[in-house]
């Protein structure tokens, strides 16, 4: 009986990791909950609402400028793709204006709207983050627009396209509801989760650089607590730089797991996320046959 | 005359984007008044013997700041002793703000930058290109269930573990958890930002050198994973095709037989070619997917160039001079390190297109 259950188990668990998509989700899910009971734990209150609050407004502004990126490259391929009066103008323009922002690399274009958000946006937190979700999505639209253009011109040579306007169809219900809700959720979701990893990583990144390189300012504002400006305070620092002991003393490992917690965690956290949306996007390709 | 439409529109985008950045140009203020907040910091910092210009001290400072704000009242009203200060030192900090960023020495000091930042480019643009089609080669070809340990096929290894007479279970256990244990650490040192690799082993700006920031670029923020696994997809999805099928019904070589062709010579070669091999035609066929694709790992690398030179303070750097220039409220010099960035990207943009056109001809014919 035991050895049946034993059996049942390991096939369970065969089949689950066999999951690749399945497995990665609950990896990535499995471990941040461990970091966070385990910063529970260990990290002092004050530190732990800092922290919390800091990937809370990291992963909300991200998510919401995932959404809103979605949507400006629908209606910008919309823009192009659809046909209407002046369209070839207006497909110009919508090209001529993306691919002058896609030229830029992108952590310029965000440190630029750093600048913006220090002289406009002076101690208010909801228009810094309005700001902010604003900026990422105009720079990662661009993302979004290549993906459903793509799927729009593979579905247009297909004979589908041409039959349903035939049928009277409008072009708006046959792009939105057969080619990118009933065709395209896949490659959609695909693309979610590569740009939600890609602003994550930029958006930590620049709120780094503008908390160190910006820090004599007087003016500053006061920038909502992100995982770049926790990663940029001294504290985190000497965290991130206990993790070179381990090299001279293995153990010392336990005392990193319990007084280092700040930038190990928001390191961790980064990392992570990095790590998890690169396999989670690679098994959903390979289990999907998106490309 | 510009033969390919390909490489004219990068022209027409060029030209349209530099007279619009022209126009915003002549509408940005010329900064010859001296950024007022930034003085006052200045004195403060003296006042504190910390140096402005030093990484390390900013960051004490940023730490510090709110407590010596509560205890001074400055951001209501400077005390009379500062302010006296102040009024002293305003000529002296005009001309020690500007002293390093004026007329001719300005702009030998950008096109110096300019040109290291340059140089930076093509080194890791060409080693990641090369990097990436290696070691994705070496993935598909050599990397075989049996080598390749990851935990999507962890039940494969317990399987053969469960084979194994009891004996070298402990053995083969410490061997496993070793193997799992060296890729998690290369898979977290490949995804980590550079800034964190940085503080963990105390790298600062004046340590780096070129060949080190070259490395730092290649081995952090994940750009030769993505950029290999880009390259290891176009082989997969090219492997799947029906023309390799065709080609293993007619008897040539399939990549994954043992080929005496196959060998690690032939994987490190600049040039690869696998003679007698259905990888040939996979290889040259993801290689042009890749090669035009590669317009969007060029800025990659660039974003990877500005989170070195900036998070780990490399001041003779190209984006320091422009971080240092938002410090100083000089927004015309952010607004030039922009453009020639652009100019950079669409040049880069326009090697790819040729080199992809040029594979392209060849091929064809």
């Amino acid at each position: 009986m035991k050895i049946e259950l034993k059996a049942r188990i390991f096939e369970y668990f065969k089949h689950f990791l066999k999951d690749k998509f399945q497995l990665w989700v609950s990896i990535y899910l499995i471990s941040f909950f461990a970091i966070f009971v385990w910063n529970l734990l260990f990290l002092n209150s004050s530190a732990f609402k800092m922290l919390s609050s800091a990937i809370f407004n990291t992963f909300v502004i991200s998510l919401f400028a995932v959404l809103v990126s979605l949507l400006l490259g629908i209606f910008f391929a919309f823009a192009t793709e659809a046909n209407f009066r002046f369209n070839s103008v207006i497909r110009f323009l919508v090209k001529f204006i993306l691919d002058s922002i896609n030229s830029i690399p992108q952590i310029l274009l965000l440190l630029s709207s750093y600048v913006f958000l220090i002289i406009f946006f002076y101690n208010n937190e909801l228009a810094q983050m309005l700001w902010l979700v604003f900026s990422l999505s105009i720079i990662y639209a661009n993302d979004f627009f290549i993906e459903i253009s793509n799927r729009i011109q593979y579905f247009k040579k297909n004979e589908f396209y041409n039959a349903s306007l035939v049928l009277g169809i409008s072009e708006r219900k046959i792009i939105i509801k057969d080619i990118l809700i009933s065709n395209s959720k896949n490659h959609l979701l695909n693309r979610i989760i590569l740009v939600f990893s890609s602003m994550i990583f930029l958006f930590s990144s620049v709120d780094f650089i503008i908390s160190v390189g910006l820090s004599t300012n007087l003016s500053l504002a006061e920038l909502p607590k992100t995982l770049g400006n926790i990663l940029a305070s001294l504290d985190s620092k000497q965290d991130i730089l206990a993790i070179s002991m381990l090299i001279k003393n293995p153990l010392y490992l336990s005392e990193i797991l319990t007084t280092h917690l700040e930038g190990i965690t928001a390191a961790s956290i980064l990392i992570l996320t990095l790590i998890s949306s690169y396999k989670i996007s690679n098994s959903l390709i390979q289990k999907m046959k998106l490309y | 005359m510009i033969r390919f439409p390909e490489i004219k529109y990068h022209f027409i985008i060029l030209l349209l984007f530099s007279l619009i950045f022209f126009g915003i140009f002549q509408i940005i203020p010329s900064n010859k008044t001296i950024n007022q907040d930034y003085q006052k910091i200045s004195i403060l910092f003296k006042k504190l013997n910390l140096d402005i210009n030093s990484y390390e001290d900013r960051i004490i400072f940023q730490e510090s700041r709110a407590d010596f704000f509560n205890r001074t009242n400055i951001s209501d009203e400077l005390p009379a002793e500062i302010e006296t200060i102040y009024s002293q030192n305003l000529e002296i900090q005009k001309n020690e703000l500007y002293s390093n960023l004026e007329n001719d020495e300005l702009v030998s000091t950008i096109i110096f930058a300019l040109m290291r930042f340059i140089f930076l480019f093509t080194i890791l643009s060409i080693l990641i290109f090369y990097l990436s089609k290696t070691l994705a080669l070496q993935k598909i070809l050599f990397l075989t269930e049996k080598h390749y340990f990851s935990l999507e096929n962890i039940t494969w290894q317990i399987e053969k573990f469960r084979q194994f007479p009891t004996s070298s279970k402990v053995k083969r256990n410490a061997q496993l958890f070793f193997k799992l244990l060296l890729k998690i650490i290369t898979l977290v040192v490949l995804f980590s930002p550079v800034y964190v690799i940085g503080y963990s082993i105390n790298l600062k700006g004046e340590q780096i050198s070129i060949v080190m920031a070259v490395l730092l670029g290649l081995i952090s923020n994940g750009l030769l994973i993505t950029s290999t696994n880009s390259f290891y997809q176009f082989l997969q999805s090219e492997s799947k095709k029906g023309y390799v099928k065709t080609a293993k019904l007619k008897n040539l070589k399939n990549m994954f037989e043992n080929d005496e062709n196959l060998n690690w010579k032939k994987l490190f070669a600049l040039k690869k070619v696998f003679p007698n091999n259905t990888l040939n035609q996979i290889y040259i066929n993801a290689d042009l997917h890749f090669t035009t694709n590669f317009k969007n790992f060029s800025r990659l690398i660039i974003t990877s160039l500005v989170i070195i030179e900036l998070t780990l303070n490399i001041q003779s750097g190209f984006f320091y001079l422009m971080l240092k220039s938002v410090l100083f409220g000089n927004y015309k010099i952010l607004a030039i390190v922009i453009y020639l960035t652009f100019l950079v990207v669409k040049l880069s943009d326009i090697v790819i297109e040729f080199i992809s056109i040029r594979k392209n001809m060849k091929y064809e014919n």
